[in-house]
């Protein structure tokens, strides 16, 4: 029968513990404190608007809008994606929240767009502009009583003043702002003048979409008939039999002869009808592309403005379906007045089906219906919730780790990882049958994919060692990247599905060189977080097992690391043959390439100094914390620096990676003081005659192996 | 068993030191450095100029700036010269030292394919050659031109118009001028010389108007003349060298023209002497091909409602004496043939009445392909080392459950109270 070792007693020292706890609690303060400066841009207020006479649209409505497809960005997208994105760059959320009737509503982006679209009074009324500082404002009379608010476009026009409102106010503004600087040249704006720029521009979008349907909606002035010289009197009198003459279906069968007629006469109401037309055109400009294409005539999905000016120019051989078009469209609206009656669900039924049906003879939008099931399944939120989950149930364990309970536990938490991380991978599974690309095009893509490596590296380390720590870490991992995602998602209001440009539109490039230099940020962040994770629970001296738990951290981390040098220098090498093929050169400096390399050149410097006996296991940590500034800088940091051949990837203001260095370099400083406690507590040690020092060491060796 | 340090020989000494861990570390620390300065000062100062700056053979000694020229760094050697000497590190310590066997086998080869990807760019940076070649829908090329090498072409005219083989004066000989420098070139075949008096590296050509004055002093010829700019340090391409020449004749040194000569401008510069014309052009040097290309072709497409190319495709037949070979070059995909590739570099849509054309980068590079196959065998290398050495943490963890030798009851550690 084996004998059990006895316990080795932890060293007693009531100073050191203290100074141990004094020092985790500052450096967590000082962590947190940079975290909460980093989220507070991400986390948007939560705010309830009274509007009202706001009636919420039917689920059988938004059911049928949101299969609408429409071309936008280069492809043809469900009407959910379209408002999905216009939402977030308006609003910087997917939920809008409205009390009317006692009751709260929350609306989401399709219904957003349909009141936009078709409600726009109430439209008015809604909280759709995030502002960060509402004080650019004040001197427009737009008041708010917080500094980071949401206002409705009703707000903007109560400012002002007698003369002029608010909005009106803010657009001049803007527009003088952009005249100074086109004049006197980038930089020349201050930060508060580029905003008042910016949401100039924003709130004048909204008028756009909000207005694109004015032509639809009707409200063209009267004409006299009778003057207008090149129109058909007869077909005049049959549409006016059928039609309303204020609508602008009834003059679309004539426009082109209408137009002729009002040019040659100067009578106010054919300047007053000119300018009108004008006006609703211009506006339409700004809503969906979603007129099909005429066969053989067109090859793009139009505008109402591009469709209609091209019916003006007479470059349509069919005006019959420009005119069924504009009916149907024409009727979506006249029913909107009663909003989830069975009158408008036929009618938006009618025009989703037509669509549908046209892009599919064009053997277009295959993935529309795909794609509002990947929005509507939300896999990477749901995946968040089950790793939020997952790191609770964890951390129970950490608690109750022996024992039946204990082994619960542990399956639990497994299954709730397991699900978690097979919803992210779900979701990236369907984002390549949507795009029929690797899921790693553009930086969202990256944060995800990411996410899911990690989890899954850590999981496969948890079933190799069995330490059950690894899976809480993998959990807090999940919750970070997941949540990063989102945030990013909602900041840069991008539909990250959207083609590739010609140069990155290669599956063979994408699968090797994108997908092996992600999988080497993965290494490299999973490498970071370990190590970040148990220096703070090496200076807390809360590990029972400390050397064994060093031991086996620093293998992981040590083996994690060659993991990420191998994709970092495959991946490098494989995109400098791409740029070989692509541009005629393996290796330019240019700092994307620069980055890879660099996450290449730190993961070397790790393992020759391991070999050279200048890095011990403290070393390792130190520089793996370190280590995952590098890759963010390689992954963020040379986007932001808007240089290179890599231009398709440049982003501004991503300011978050700056805070994201500063919580490594305090983190450093963690694994820096818990360092040198350990070696603080070793010359502590009596010294020991030789022999009994080796049999302490004997009995250490047997204790932690 | 090993030699200490202090046995060894002097030779052995320096052996040891130069394929040690230490110098591998050290010079990938200042090359993690050197990147790392060289990739943010591109912000400032853009890529050309940067890499200049931190990987030329003729840098020795960098000190990274910000874009204010503020000194953020101390100095640290030339990226060249640290590759340099970590090369012959990982030959001598990673290749000749390093233990043979199949434990080592995967770092050996990693090693070398590494070594073998570094020649390959030391190769390119002596034998590559690069130009770019503009060809018109239904026309043939037979020359690409160097983007950042101008030279000076004197031709004459023959009867009908068309031009002459060209004297040449190359792009080295006038970039060694200098602001200061003065060039005399005589030619065999003409019985005048051309003088270069006044060269600016980065100039722009001005028409001499009641809104564009010369500066005081500043000469003027023909109603132009020459303005000194700032270098563009982030478009390299943009930089346009500009001269004054006289053209004198041969014998008596008597002035024949005075000219202005700015790359920038597309057409010849033309003098007449006894009776017949000439032409002077600057412009990027003529990179003559070993064959014909013939632009079949043309065409791409944007992705709907956008501007942004999906694709675009040319296609070409190469004429190589009687060869005549199809190639279809799209993005991503050259066409490599007899040492020369050619890439899809860009093209233009045709406005109605004119012709589209394709351009292409023409590169010639012997070891065009090598980065290649260093990559297969790195990756074999270190994929075989680190398999094994998972292997074996596998196994070190499995040993976890094996029954521990039994120890004595003492307290173990004793401590300073």
């Amino acid at each position: 029968m084996s004998q059990k070792p006895p316990p080795i007693p932890a060293p007693v020292n009531q100073g050191l513990k203290q100074l141990r706890w004094i020092l985790v609690i500052a450096f967590l303060i000082g962590e947190f404190a940079l975290i909460s400066v980093a989220l507070r841009g991400a986390i948007p207020p939560d705010e309830t608007r009274e509007v009202s006479d706001y009636s919420p649209w039917s689920e059988e409505v938004l059911e049928i809008a949101e299969a609408i497809p429409v071309q936008e960005g280069g492809r043809i997208k469900p009407l959910r994606t379209y408002a999905r994105f216009k939402m977030m760059s308006f609003h910087g959320s997917l939920t809008m929240k409205v009390a009317a009737g006692g009751k709260v509503h929350k609306i989401g982006p399709v219904a957003w767009l349909l009141d936009c679209m078709f409600r726009p009074d109430l439209a008015d009324k809604l909280p759709v502009f995030l502002l960060d500082d509402t004080e650019i404002l004040k001197p427009f009379g737009i008041e708010s009583k917080d500094r980071r608010a949401r206002l409705s476009f009703q707000d903007l026009k109560e400012g002002g003043d007698p003369e002029e409102n608010g909005f009106n106010q803010l657009i001049n503004r803007g527009r003088e702002l952009l005249e100074k600087q086109s004049a006197e040249g980038e930089g020349s704006l201050s930060d508060e003048e580029e905003e008042v720029v910016r949401f100039a521009q924003l709130a004048l979008n909204f008028t756009g979409i909000r207005d694109s349907m004015d032509i639809i909606r009707g409200g063209l002035p009267p004409l006299d008939p009778a003057q207008l010289a090149y129109v058909d009197q007869e077909i005049y009198q049959n549409l006016r039999a059928t039609k309303d003459p204020k609508q602008f279906g009834f003059w679309l069968p004539i426009l082109p002869e209408t137009v002729q007629s009002t040019q040659r006469l100067e009578s106010p109401q054919a300047r007053e009808f000119e300018y009108e037309l004008n006006r609703q055109l211009t506006f339409a400009r700004f809503g969906p592309a979603w007129i099909p294409p005429q066969k053989g005539v067109e090859e793009e999905w139009e505008t109402i403005e591009a469709k209609v000016t091209k019916f003006l120019k007479r470059e349509l051989t069919d005006s019959v379906e420009i005119l069924k078009d504009f009916d149907k469209l024409e009727a979506i609206s006249k029913a909107s007045g009663r909003p989830n009656s069975e009158e408008f669900v036929a009618a938006l039924k009618d025009w989703q089906t037509s669509l549908a049906d046209r892009a599919a003879d064009r053997a277009e939008g295959d993935s529309v219906a795909s794609e509002v099931s990947y929005y509507r399944r939300d896999y990477f939120s749901t995946g968040l919730v089950y790793f939020i989950l997952a790191f609770l149930v964890s951390a129970v364990g950490w608690i109750i780790r022996e024992g039946r309970g204990g082994k619960i536990i542990a399956w639990i938490s497994s299954i709730i990882y397991g699900v978690a991380t097979a919803y992210v991978l779900a979701g990236l599974v369907h984002r390549y049958l949507i795009t029929g690309r690797p899921p790693v095009s553009n930086l969202y893509d990256t944060i995800p994919f990411i996410t899911a490596g990690a989890v899954v590296i850590l999981a496969i380390a948890e079933l190799l060692t069995r330490r059950k720590v690894l899976l809480s870490l993998g959990a807090a991992l999940g919750v970070i990247g997941l949540f990063f995602a989102a945030s990013f998602e909602v900041g840069d209001a991008k539909d990250n599905m959207d083609p590739l440009r010609a140069v990155l539109d290669s599956n063979y490039w994408l699968a090797t060189h994108v997908v092996s230099i992600t999988i080497g940020y993965c290494g490299g962040l999973v490498a970071c977080f370990l190590s970040l994770a148990y220096v703070h629970l090496a200076l807390a001296g809360v590990i029972k097992d400390q050397k064994s738990f060093h031991r086996f951290m620093t293998r992981t981390v040590y083996g994690i690391t060659c993991f990420t040098l191998l994709f970092s220098l495959v991946g490098t090498i494989l995109g400098g043959i791409w740029a070989n093929d692509s541009w005629g050169r393996f290796w330019g400096w240019d700092p994307k390439e620069n980055g890879a390399l660099l996450i290449v050149l730190w993961c070397l410097i790790i393992l020759h100094s391991r070999l050279a006996g200048w890095m011990t296991g403290w070393g390792l940590h130190i520089m793996s914390i370190l280590g995952g500034s590098v890759v963010v800088f390689s992954w963020w940091g040379v986007n932001m620096l808007e240089v290179g051949l890599h231009s398709y990837g440049f982003i501004e203001g991503a300011s978050t990676v700056y805070y994201f260095y500063f919580v490594t370099l305090v983190a450093t400083g963690v694994g820096v003081a818990a360092w040198l406690i350990e070696r603080f507590s070793k010359n502590a040690r009596v010294e020991l005659p030789p022999k009994q020092r080796a049999a302490i060491q004997r009995l250490e060796d047997l204790q932690t192996d | 068993m090993a030699k200490k340090f202090k046995e060894m020989s002097l030779g052995q000494r320096v052996f040891r030191i130069a394929a040690g861990f230490e110098i591998a570390v050290v010079c990938l620390s200042l090359l993690f450095l050197l990147t790392f300065f060289g990739t943010i000062e591109q912000r400032w100062f853009g890529l050309w100029t940067t890499i200049h700056k931190y990987f030329d053979y003729n840098s020795v000694f960098v000190l990274p700036t910000r874009g204010d020229g503020k000194v953020i760094f101390p100095p640290l050697p030339g990226a060249y010269w640290v590759i340099v000497v970590l090369s012959v590190n990982m030959f001598l310590g990673g290749i000749v030292r390093a233990r043979k066997g199949w434990r080592k086998a995967g770092v050996l080869v990693s090693h070398f394919a590494i070594l073998f990807m570094l020649v390959a760019g030391a190769v390119s940076s002596v034998y590559k050659e690069e130009g770019n070649m503009r060809v018109l829908q239904g026309e043939k090329s037979d020359y690409a031109q160097k983007l950042f090498k101008h030279d000076i072409e004197v031709f004459a005219f023959d009867e009908e118009g068309d031009r002459e083989e060209p004297a040449i004066i190359r792009s080295k000989s006038i970039k060694a001028l200098g602001k200061k420098g003065e060039l005399e070139a005589s030619f065999e075949k003409f019985d005048f010389k051309l003088e270069i008096d006044r060269y600016l590296p980065y100039s722009e050509l001005a028409l001499d108007s009641p809104t564009t004055r010369p500066p005081e002093g500043e000469e003027v010829v023909d109603g132009f003349f020459l303005v000194e700019v700032e270098k563009d340090t982030k478009t390299e391409e943009r930089n346009m060298p500009g001269c004054y020449v006289s053209i004198k004749d041969e014998k008596t040194d008597d002035l024949i023209q005075r000219l202005v000569l700015w790359a920038g401008n597309p057409y010849p510069v033309t003098f007449n002497h006894d009776g017949k014309r000439y032409g002077v052009t600057y412009l990027m040097e003529i990179w003559p091909m070993p064959f014909e290309v013939e632009l079949y072709k043309t065409f791409g497409e944007n992705h709907p409602g956008t501007e942004i190319p999906s694709w675009f495709q040319s296609n070409i037949v190469k004429v190589d004496g009687s060869n005549r070979t199809d190639y279809e070059i799209v993005m991503n995909e050259p066409a490599r043939h007899g040492g020369y590739t050619l890439y899809q570099a860009g093209f233009t849509r045709a406005a109605e009445g004119e012709t589209p054309s394709s351009t292409f980068a023409v590169v010639n590079n012997p070891s065009d392909k090598w980065p290649e196959y260093a990559l297969w065998a790195s990756a074999a290398g270190l994929l075989f080392h680190f398999m094994a050495m998972l292997v074996r943490f596998i196994g070190g963890s499995a040993k976890k459950g094996r029954p521990q030798a039994p120890v004595s009851n003492k307290p173990p550690i004793y401590r300073k109270s």
